[in-house]
């Protein structure tokens, strides 16, 4: 088969990371999700495409984007700062660079499979010291499969070890393709109720449910990430029904990382000027997932809090 | 059953403070209530934003003792006059007991007082009058006994005798005070302390002198000859040696007699009066005769450390007290079993404490330079001994273990890492950076070794007894690998080197002519030719600091003279010099430290790209901007902040810069000889000079501006420069040789304590100092407290008094630092391990 240049969109490129799989992780946040949570942690993670978004706090009221956009999609609000009209932006990226105080950035950068694996290979050396490794994330990174795949790929054959951070919402063909060179899956499961998961992430579960098992019948490697959500999962019911599907998925399942809210994507959504719709209050207290945690150990292996 | 309770509750609370990482509080519930009361009990000596504490007054009558004497026996040589001096201070100086303590010796004569050094330069001295509230009261009287003593020292100091000899041009360019820093005497020094010889006992080498004396003076009845002449200058040295080492016993005789008359009289409590009648026993013992043990061994350690500083100011604390005291707690607690563990605890957690306490007064460029401490003592654990073997013991845990219970700044440890470290060693050591000490830095005990060895020529067996010589600089403790002197004038402010060759050796800042001309840049063809600027300004700036390093080196003993040290001083005592005197087979371990120095790498690249390469400016825009002080020029100084290539981002471009500067500056260090012909190597390092120099250093190329911060220093990348994460920077520090291309390299992580709780923690710790060791760096400290505690001890200082974070070379406690300082910390890149 002819190679041809894989290329894809990258949000972010972070490392040593120690929360999204063992050892020291470089993390690449892909762009693009096939979910709309309520509680988003990455809202400039949603879309698909490059975009300017603003930060608000940085804005000066220089004007200087007004003057240079050619499609008057920047307005600036006094005292609220840059605001950009998607209808009308082309993304030319010239009130970017007019911007002195970096209250216009652009979030996602157009990048070669290649040129993201040099940059996950610049930390082999203490990948393969920690038994760590790449994973990637997003965004939902199944979002832009061939790009994935390429990027798996690729750090396989440079011996890096590759985790894949996903919340299951894909075809099963995609998915099966970037397994082949997945030596760890990263596995949200947000809520096992249908109804519930489409009102809150805008998407059923069937095909996440569906993906999971059959994951687990491939015998890959799986941790499942399960965000605790006041308001929206957190119910008993929930729990135990998620606790028991995981234990009847088998051996390849390793264990369980609850995740739980936590307000600090509030700070992001005033930044870019956005409402947070799901301005969940303070931070879970341990006594809040003390319970939780007691019950997935009934089930499964191993439970830890933050992955 | 209800005393169970209370224990499970206890043990609970601990549990929870140490998840909230309260680390102050776990180690006030932890630790005995002996060392509780020592370290609450104790005066903080170190200034705290360049400031001294409420109530810290310095010492009047050590000078006043000292000079009385001196001037009685004026006329004498400097030695013996000296001599005399001392031991009239320790036969007369107060002394006291502190309430719990097993520990004696304190320079000074009451507890909240720090030792005002009179000898090293007058113009120093006369700082005093602006000192505002260290004055002890009444204050007018105070100040007239100053004046008196200043009217006398006024031109008799170290340096002013030498200030007569140096050659004015070199006089006027150093005092500046743009180049370098510090003082050419051993009034202002440290020296390396050979515990092997000086653990025989006092007693012992007074022996030996006697027998050098008996010898010489029957020589001196023989056949008339040249070689007999100088021998006569040797006897009158002798005779000083002697003079302080019967001094110091009578001193030390003096607790004796003290915690006898305590116990005897005063005291109430049987248990402490069992413990005076053993202080008494001790100080009987030590340091007139060898330890025996752990108690001992301390006590005469710790007397030896506080007379040499009776004697002068030794701003570092060279020491290796595992190795050192390690076969005595082996012996009282696993063989004999006359200690138990928390016995021997709380003698080493003193050791910190009594260590903690010392104060000198230094001038305020140098607490600016230093602070938050009195001096970089930095205590080197583990390593290997002679043989090659681990030498790690119980006391390195012991150490460890008793750093996290007294939580002092001040000494710090560095950690000699090898491959044979035992996990037990490494853990200790982990649980002390993730308590937020600060400390142990860790240091590379292979590479260090093979680079003593490639530089000064030190046999490999005295290598592998190194000790930090003050924060960074190994050197070996032996008899001629001990360096008796080290000036901090050897200290240079390298960013200068770059600044000079772009101004053709003019000063803008200081405005004179400094560096040598060199030409106006702006005339320059390429590249070549700019850097050629650099590297002879590089080598004029050593050769400056050098210069005047090794005169202040060879006239030591004439100008100051130090009877103690050399009494304790094996080749000393068997020569009958002085210490400092380096015919007498020292073998050289001299080193230039280099403060401000990856801004000639990033300056560098910023003109090779910008201007030579790219041609994006011409030197005559860049000339004209840093003239401005990149005022008007902010579009263009972003662009060289954020586009020009920067060290520690494993970028070829600029790290190839970087190396190819380290290697001119190793050949010159090869050419730059020492008073024992030896080489002078770089050590780029910063402390917080990188504040104080911020007003002294122009405009730079790498976008700085005149008052902004400097980088934090050694090969630490830029503050927030550094965009591809912590193995990158790994990456471009290894990129060069770390034996041969200096003498060693400062390193700061911050490391982001919740992300190393817990074993995984570890785990992840040691696989990055697996990969540190893989490229071969010499050092590396961690800062592992998160920007919340510190932007939270910045608003509230009261409650974070205990929150230690790492600066430069050495460690303080976060509050006690300028604002300035602390904001410079928290910008500092968190290398997020998460």
């Amino acid at each position: 088969m002819e190679q041809h240049p894989v290329f894809g969109v990258v949000n972010d490129i972070q490392r040593m990371c120690t929360c999204d799989g063992p050892g020291f992780r470089t993390v690449v946040f892909l762009k693009g999700c096939y979910l709309d949570c309520r509680w988003c942690h990455n809202p400039e993670g949603k879309r698909r495409f490059p975009e300017v978004i603003p930060y608000v706090g940085n804005c000066e009221g220089c004007g200087e984007c007004l003057t240079v956009c050619p499609t008057g999609a920047v307005t600036v609000d006094d005292g609220l700062g840059p605001r950009i009209d998607r209808g009308l932006c082309s993304t030319c990226l010239q009130c970017v660079k007019a911007c002195k105080y970096d209250a216009l950035v652009l979030w996602g950068r157009i990048m070669l499979a290649e040129q993201v694996v040099a940059e996950v290979e610049l930390d082999k050396m203490i990948h393969v010291n920690s038994g760590g490794g790449v994973t990637i994330s997003g965004g939902e990174p199944m979002a832009q499969p061939d790009f994935v795949l390429a990027i798996m790929a690729a750090c396989k054959a440079r011996g890096i070890s590759t985790a894949l951070d996903t919340c299951g919402h894909a075809p099963w063909e995609d998915l099966k393709r970037v397994l082949e060179y997945t030596d760890l899956v990263m596995f949200d499961i947000k809520q096992m109720d249908g109804h519930k998961h489409r009102e809150y992430s805008g998407v059923g579960n069937e095909l996440i449910l569906e993906n999971a098992k059959r994951i687990a019948s491939l015998g890959v490697p799986i941790r499942f990430r399960i965000p605790i959500i006041p308001g929206s999962n957190d119910s008993t019911r929930n729990w135990e029904s998620a606790a028991r599907f995981i234990e009847c998925l088998g051996d390849a399942v390793l264990g369980v990382d609850l995740l739980p809210y936590h307000p600090f994507a509030g700070g992001k959504y005033r930044a870019f000027g956005m409402d947070y719709p799901y301005p969940g209050g303070e931070g879970l207290a341990d006594d809040d997932v003390a319970p939780v945690i007691d019950l997935f150990l009934k089930h499964v292996p191993e439970v830890t809090v933050g992955g | 059953m209800g005393q169970r309770t209370a224990q499970t509750e206890k043990a609970l609370s601990v549990d929870e403070l140490a998840n909230r990482r309260e680390w102050w509080s776990v180690a006030q519930k932890t630790r005995s209530k002996r060392l509780d009361y020592l370290r609450k009990g104790v005066w903080k000596k170190g200034a705290i934003g360049g400031n001294y504490a409420p109530g810290i007054k310095i010492d009047l009558t050590l000078p006043q003792l000292f000079t009385e004497k001196w001037q009685e026996q004026e006329g004498e040589p400097i030695m013996l006059q000296k001599a005399h001096a001392i031991a009239h201070v320790l036969d007369n100086i107060p002394i006291f007991i502190t309430d719990r303590s097993q520990i004696m010796g304190y320079i000074g004569s009451a507890p909240h007082q720090i030792v005002w050094h009179w000898q090293g330069i007058s113009m120093v001295n006369e700082e005093i009058y602006n000192e505002e509230g260290i004055i002890p009261e009444p204050e007018e009287e105070s100040l007239e006994i100053l004046a008196t003593l200043n009217d006398y020292w006024g031109g008799r100091t170290a340096v002013d005798k030498l200030a007569r000899i140096l050659d004015p041009e070199d006089a006027v360019k150093f005092m500046s005070g743009a180049i370098g820093w510090g003082t050419p005497t051993s009034a202002a020094t440290y020296s390396t302390k050979d515990f092997t010889y000086i653990f025989k006992g006092f007693e012992a080498l007074l022996a030996e002198i006697e027998e050098r004396m008996e010898e010489t003076e029957q020589k001196l009845q023989g056949n008339p000859s040249p070689q007999l002449l100088p021998l006569y200058d040797k006897l009158p040295r002798w005779e000083a040696m002697q003079i302080v080492l019967e001094a110091s016993i009578r001193y030390a005789k003096r607790y004796a007699r003290l915690a006898r008359t305590l116990a005897e009289h005063f005291e109430s409590d049987p248990t402490r009066k069992e413990e005076l009648l053993r202080i008494a026993e001790t100080c009987e013992r030590v340091p007139a005769k060898p330890p025996r043990n752990l108690q001992e061994s301390l006590q005469f350690d710790h007397f030896v450390q506080v007379l040499a500083r009776y004697e002068t100011f030794e701003g570092a604390w060279p020491h290796r007290p595992d190795y050192v005291h390690g076969p005595y707690y082996d012996k009282d607690v696993n063989q004999e079993k006359r200690l138990t563990k928390e016995e021997a605890l709380d003698l080493v957690g003193e050791h910190l404490i009594r260590t903690y306490e010392v104060g000198i007064f230094a001038p305020k460029w140098a607490r600016e330079g230093l602070q938050g401490i009195t001096g970089t003592w930095v205590w080197t654990m583990g390593g290997v001994k002679p043989d090659g073997s681990d030498a790690c013991n119980d006391m390195t845990i012991a150490y460890m273990q008793a750093a996290r219970l007294v939580r002092v700044s001040n000494p710090t440890f560095g950690f000699r890492w090898h491959p044979k470290v035992k996990d037990e060693v490494l853990r200790e050591c982990f649980e002390c950076i993730r308590h937020g000490l600060g400390y142990p830095s860790m240091r590379n005990d292979p590479v260090l070794v093979a680079n003593t060895v490639h530089w000064y020529g030190h046999p490999v067996e005295e290598a592998r007894t190194w000790v930090h010589q003050a924060c960074m600089s190994p050197c070996p403790t032996t008899k001629y690998g001990c360096q008796p002197m080290r000036m901090a004038s050897a200290t240079a402010n390298c960013a200068k080197m770059i600044e000079y060759a772009l101004h053709d050796g003019y000063d803008p800042v200081v405005n004179m002519q400094m560096g040598p001309k060199t030409g106006d840049p702006r005339q320059f063809k390429d590249f070549e030719e700019f850097f050629g600027a650099w590297v002879k300004q590089m080598e004029w700036l050593r050769n400056i600091l050098v210069r005047t390093v090794n005169l202040g080196r060879v006239k030591d003993p004439e100008f100051f003279g130090r009877p103690f040290l050399s009494a304790i001083y094996e080749r000393a005592v068997e020569t009958g010099t002085d210490a400092c005197d380096p015919s007498n087979g020292e073998r050289g371990n001299a080193w230039v430290t280099g403060f401000t120095w990856v801004e000639n790498a990033d300056s560098l690249a910023a003109i090779k790209k910008f201007v030579y390469d790219e041609k994006k400016y011409t030197m005559d825009q860049l000339m004209e901007a840093l003239n401005a002080n990149w005022v008007g020029y902010e579009e263009m100084r972003l662009d060289f902040v954020k586009n020009a290539p920067k060290w520690g981002n494993d970028d070829d471009y600029v790290d190839d810069l970087m190396v190819r500067c380290l290697r001119e500056v190793s050949r010159h260090a090869k050419e730059n000889k020492c008073p024992s012909n030896n080489n002078w190597p770089l050590l780029p390092e910063n402390v917080s000079g990188n504040i104080h120099y911020a007003n002294l250093v122009g405009a730079l190329p790498n976008g700085r501006r005149l008052g902004d911060a400097l980088y934090d220093g050694g090969i630490s990348p830029g503050p927030g420069l550094d965009k591809k994460g912590p193995t990158a920077v790994l990456k471009s520090c290894g990129k060069f040789d770390h034996v041969t291309d200096g003498r060693a390299f400062l390193l700061n992580q911050r490391l982001s304590p919740t992300q190393l709780s817990g074993e995984k923690g570890y785990q992840l710790w040691k696989a990055y100092m697996k990969t540190w060791a893989d490229l071969g760096l010499d050092h590396v400290q961690f800062n592992m407290v998160d920007d919340a505690t510190l932007r939270a001890a910045q608003k509230d200082p009261e409650k974070y008094q205990e929150v230690i974070v790492r600066v430069a070379g050495y460690s303080a406690h976060f509050v006690d630092i300028s604002r300035k300082t602390q904001d410079n910390i928290i910008q500092r890149t968190v290398q997020g391990l998460g």
